[in-house]
């Protein structure tokens, strides 16, 4: 698995600025759906065994339209999990690209995991046809289903975590990082009451709202739907604001920056907007909010994961001059390249020029002092010796008491030569 | 009474921001960069003079504390260049007036830690793998926690020592 890091090409700095955009976008998908692959089937298994358990026919029915609705077929599920954890994958591997961090094998792991969940899944909506006659292949399905999402959810809570904690790095050794810490658990537990809400606020979008709600949904079993997506809905909402600020409360100094304050508090808003929408639905019948409230968890989970990569900017801030680095050096290369057939890393008084106003002037005069000594004085001895100027540019030496030593410029040596060019035909032409 | 549920939820959530707003008030107090009696652009110094750190930090190279430029350092260049401004007119108050500037310190291990600029200068550690890029920053703030983790992460990717006595003397 450690020869997975060898596959990731190094990145350039627009193809950085790509993969956060993607990382954030393909969550939108991701992150809501797993939420409610997990929550659907825990409620579905939960519902099943309560429905042949108290022979209550309403229960099975939901159970097995719950199922239906929410795990779609082989390749519905691959386009929902396993190809955006991919791409999610391999955009975090371009990020942190040359960092300490295995996180290749982290994203690995997370999609072998993803991929046993789904068959599992699919499984356990295939045995539904059967669950009267076989019930406890259904439930062991069920829980096999219900086990093989949690481990998902962690090793991808846990990845996704683990890339707040720069110093934690170099000393993980398992194929699931941050298997135990406080930060990594919070989130985990807010992820988790996040799927519970997003599933009852999907049960009430889906059953009820979209294309004009499931068919057949009428009467006691209507009214009983409205009250399980509603209830269950505002229930985690409110739970999950607990575990959230507690999340909060844990983060890496590295990652806090005032933006990620600002945007939970407009997380929160969104939650209080929800619940208030919530409390309607179960209190007055007010089954249309459930479109808006649908829309605005989306809103909240779109709100979250800005979050996060606002937080990300800061833990990753060395990440980022690195590959800031990694990028000039590319770059150096190139000229290099370009350089030896002929092209480009030319000294030219054009670049000269620029240089003098860019860098030289905020020192130099001819004809003044400044910081460091009008070039009237020091330029004469370097008359008809363009080298030497350029060798002194290049590394310079403290030569006169009186002025402050000039610092070391870092320039390349053709800019340096450039410079020595530019500045003393500018002498020789005020002396003609 | 039909209206309680909207208010308790409120006031739910009212308490969760204010939770929120305190700890970010705690991070604005006591991690997020304090203010400084001059408000010193280190991008303009760093970044766009290009200086190298050890033009102002002179004893990085020779001591085992970096130490904070002497103000003459300052005046070498500010009695001639860029000698206008509310911050330089700070510096030069300082000056006249023979007072040290009362920089409000930022980084400081604790005092069972030993710890050398002068030892990973040598070693060719960048000032930037502890500091940050001070090209781009405009007022210092602590990029790193310095725990423990952090320092032996570092000596173990360098193959510097991690016996407990290099650091605990």
């Amino acid at each position: 698995m450690e020869n997975l890091q060898d596959l990731i090409v190094a990145p350039s700095a627009q193809t950085v600025i790509v993969a956060k955009y993607v990382i954030t976008i393909i969550s939108l998908l991701f992150v809501p759906y797993i939420s409610v692959l997990f929550g659907s089937t825990l409620f579905s298994l939960g519902f099943s065994a309560r429905g042949r358990m108290e022979n209550i026919p309403m229960f099975t029915r939901f159970s097995q339209d719950i199922a239906e609705t929410f795990i779609p077929n082989f390749l519905g599920l691959l386009t929902l999990t396993v190809l955006p954890l991919l791409t999610i994958g391999v955009s975090f591997s371009e990020i942190l690209y040359g960092a300490d961090i295995q996180i290749v094998q982290f994203f690995a792991v997370c999609v072998i995991l993803c991929s046993g969940a789904i068959l599992l899944a699919l499984l356990y909506r295939r045995s539904f046809q059967n669950a009267d006659q076989n019930p406890m292949v259904h439930y062991l399905l069920g829980l096999a289903t219900l086990g093989a999402l949690t481990i998902t959810v962690f090793a991808f809570v846990s990845s996704v975590t683990v890339v707040n904690f720069p110093e934690k790095w170099p000393r993980i050794q398992s194929i699931i990082p941050l298997t135990y810490d406080w930060n990594m658990l919070w989130r985990f537990m807010s992820f988790l009451t996040a799927a519970l809400a997003m599933t009852g606020a999907s049960i009430l979008f889906f059953f009820l709202r979209w294309l004009g709600g499931k068919e057949g949904v009428e009467g006691e079993y209507r009214d009983y739907v409205r009250k399980f997506g509603g209830g269950v809905a505002l229930g985690f909402a409110i739970v999950q604001t607990l575990f959230m600020v507690l999340y909060l409360a844990t983060i890496p100094m590295v990652a806090k920056s005032h933006a990620v304050f600002y945007i939970a508090i407009a997380a929160l808003l969104i939650l209080l907007i929800i619940t208030i929408m919530l409390n309607s639905v179960l209190r007055d019948g007010a089954v249309k909010l459930g479109t808006p409230v649908f829309a605005l968890f989306m809103l909240f989970f779109l709100v979250v994961l800005v979050g996060e990569n606002a937080a990300r900017e800061s833990s990753l801030i060395y990440q980022t001059y690195a590959l800031e680095d990694l990028h000039i050096q590319k770059m150096a290369e190139i000229d290099a390249i370009r350089a030896e057939r002929g092209g480009g890393g030319q000294a030219s008084i054009e670049i000269g020029q620029e240089l003098y106003n860019n860098k030289c002037s905020a020192c130099h005069m001819f004809d003044q002092r400044v910081v460091g000594p009008p070039y009237r004085d020091v330029l004469p001895k370097y008359a008809g010796e363009q080298e030497k100027l350029t060798e002194f540019i290049l590394n310079p030496v403290k030569v006169d008491a009186s002025y402050p030593a000039m610092p070391s410029q870092g320039l390349k040596p053709h800019e340096a030569e450039s410079a020595a060019m530019y500045l003393l035909q500018q002498y020789e032409e005020t002396n003609k | 009474m039909r209206n309680i549920v909207p208010i308790l939820l409120t006031g739910f959530f009212s308490v969760m921001a204010l939770a929120v707003v305190g700890m970010s008030g705690y991070w604005v107090t006591y991690e997020e960069a304090p203010p400084q009696p001059i408000d010193f652009p280190h991008y303009k110094h760093a970044g766009n003079l290009g200086l190298e750190c050890t033009t102002c930090h002179t004893y990085v190279e020779k001591s085992k504390i970096a130490g904070v430029p002497a103000m003459s350092v300052c005046m070498e260049c500010h009695e001639n260049a860029a000698i206008a401004g509310p911050e330089i007119e700070k510096l030069k108050k300082y000056w006249a007036d023979k007072e040290p500037i009362p920089w409000v310190r930022i980084h400081e291990l604790p005092r069972h830690a030993y710890f050398s600029h002068k030892r990973h200068i040598k070693a060719n550690i960048d000032c930037e793998n502890c500091h940050g890029d001070m090209t781009v920053v405009r007022t210092v703030k602590q990029m790193r926690s310095f725990q423990m983790g952090f320092c032996i992460s570092c000596h173990r990717q360098n193959n510097a020592s991690d016996d407990c006595a290099t650091c605990h003397k």
